[in-house]
């Protein structure tokens, strides 16, 4: 499958300097869909690409009665955002991961953030999710600790964020992804916040959690059908290694 | 209905299909359904059998879309209605059910139930 198939169309003239991108991709509890809607509406971001694809669904979104591509960039001073409101395939996420992080390093980022969410069985009963950090930069790692965020130090990371976290390695362009503790498989805002929370820790955004928590219930329910759609995905991208042990490391 | 998959709602009954996950050990089955804009537990109502479950939940504000998906359809909801076949037998009496933050869980103790068992 090459790289050609996916196209980042910038529909403005993107200034940016060292720009930090913010990725929220479908995942567990769609925590980085929520996340970075939020964030791109309480900053009022401009939108100012899209991603295509032969290999996407054929699918076109209608806001306020103009079609829309479901995969959007926005821009607000120095952050892009990468948004997607519709279910991956398992078959377009090497291609989007890998388009993504060539265009991030093409923007010559200082930081590529996945936000996304890890799966917990007792998130019943957690009334703050908390929050996990990786990344492949040790000055990062070092700033997650001294912000006390946890370090994910062994297991697996299926998905779309797995492979740019793959890529970013490759590129050597830095990449911090934050999960926080989430339903597995209910959209999940108040993960959303936890995450967002961390983020503010890392970059100034000033985005208030509190609005997003009282629309929590609409957010549930409005994104049902994604979310299932998602989950149905991600277990074919055999997202339950995730609860596996990784093999020691000798 | 026709080349869709199966939908989430009835728009002529008002009901939505809320997301369920099902989780199954040794011993017992458990539901968990996510039902936002459920406010009380008196709001719900559970049937077990010991191989089905079906919920019924009120919603006291009713959920109302003045253009929902692609029909534009005005709609509204005011319940939510699940009914699924359980993998396993269950003991419906011993079952317990608990309502928070909007999910509804239900713990299923199995009919047949693993024992350990002492090697001699």
């Amino acid at each position: 499958m090459s790289l050609e198939e996916i196209s980042i169309i910038e529909t403005t003239d993107i200034k940016v300097e060292n720009p930090v991108i913010i990725c929220g991709l479908p995942d567990v509890g769609l925590v980085g869909v929520i996340a970075v809607s939020h964030i791109i509406k309480s900053l009022d971001m401009e939108e100012v690409a899209y991603i295509d694809s032969e290999i996407f669904p054929p699918i076109v979104v209608f806001h306020r009665g103009t079609p829309t591509y479901p995969l959007r960039i926005y821009q607000k001073r120095n952050m892009l955002a990468i948004f997607s409101e519709i279910a991956l395939t398992p078959e377009s996420i090497h291609p989007l991961a890998k388009s993504i992080v060539n265009w991030s390093k093409e923007k010559k980022t200082s930081m590529l953030v996945s936000l996304g969410g890890v799966g917990v069985p007792n998130r019943l009963d957690i009334e703050i999710p908390k929050v996990y950090g990786a990344s492949n930069m040790e000055y990062i790692r070092d700033n997650l600790k001294k912000m006390e965020i946890l370090i994910m130090e062994e297991g697996f990371l299926v998905g779309p964020y797995a492979l740019i976290a793959k890529y970013s390695l490759q590129e050597r362009i830095p990449n911090l992804v934050l999960l926080a503790e989430s339903y597995p498989n209910y959209p999940d805002p108040g993960a959303a916040a936890s995450v967002i929370t961390a983020l503010n820790k890392f970059v100034t955004l000033n985005v208030d959690v509190k609005s997003l928590m009282d629309r929590s219930e609409e957010i549930r329910l409005s994104a049902r059908e994604l979310m299932r759609k998602t989950a149905e995905n991600l277990k074919k991208m055999g997202k339950s290694q995730e609860y596996e042990l990784p093999l020691m490391y000798v | 209905m026709f080349w869709v998959r199966r939908i989430m709602w009835d728009y002529e009954s008002g009901c939505i299909e809320p997301l369920t996950e099902v989780y199954e050990d040794e011993d017992e089955i458990i539901i968990r359904v996510d039902m936002p804009f459920v406010e009380d537990k008196s709001d719900i109502k559970i049937n077990v059998s010991e191989q089905s479950v079906s919920i019924e939940a009120r919603v006291r504000r009713v959920i109302h879309y003045e253009k929902w998906g692609t029909f534009q359809r005005e709609i509204k909801f005011f319940k939510y209605t699940k009914r699924m076949n359980l993998p396993s037998r269950v003991d419906p009496e011993a079952a317990k059910a608990r309502f928070k933050s909007g999910i509804l869980e239900i713990k299923l103790p199995k009919r047949e139930r693993s024992f350990t068992i002492p090697i001699e």
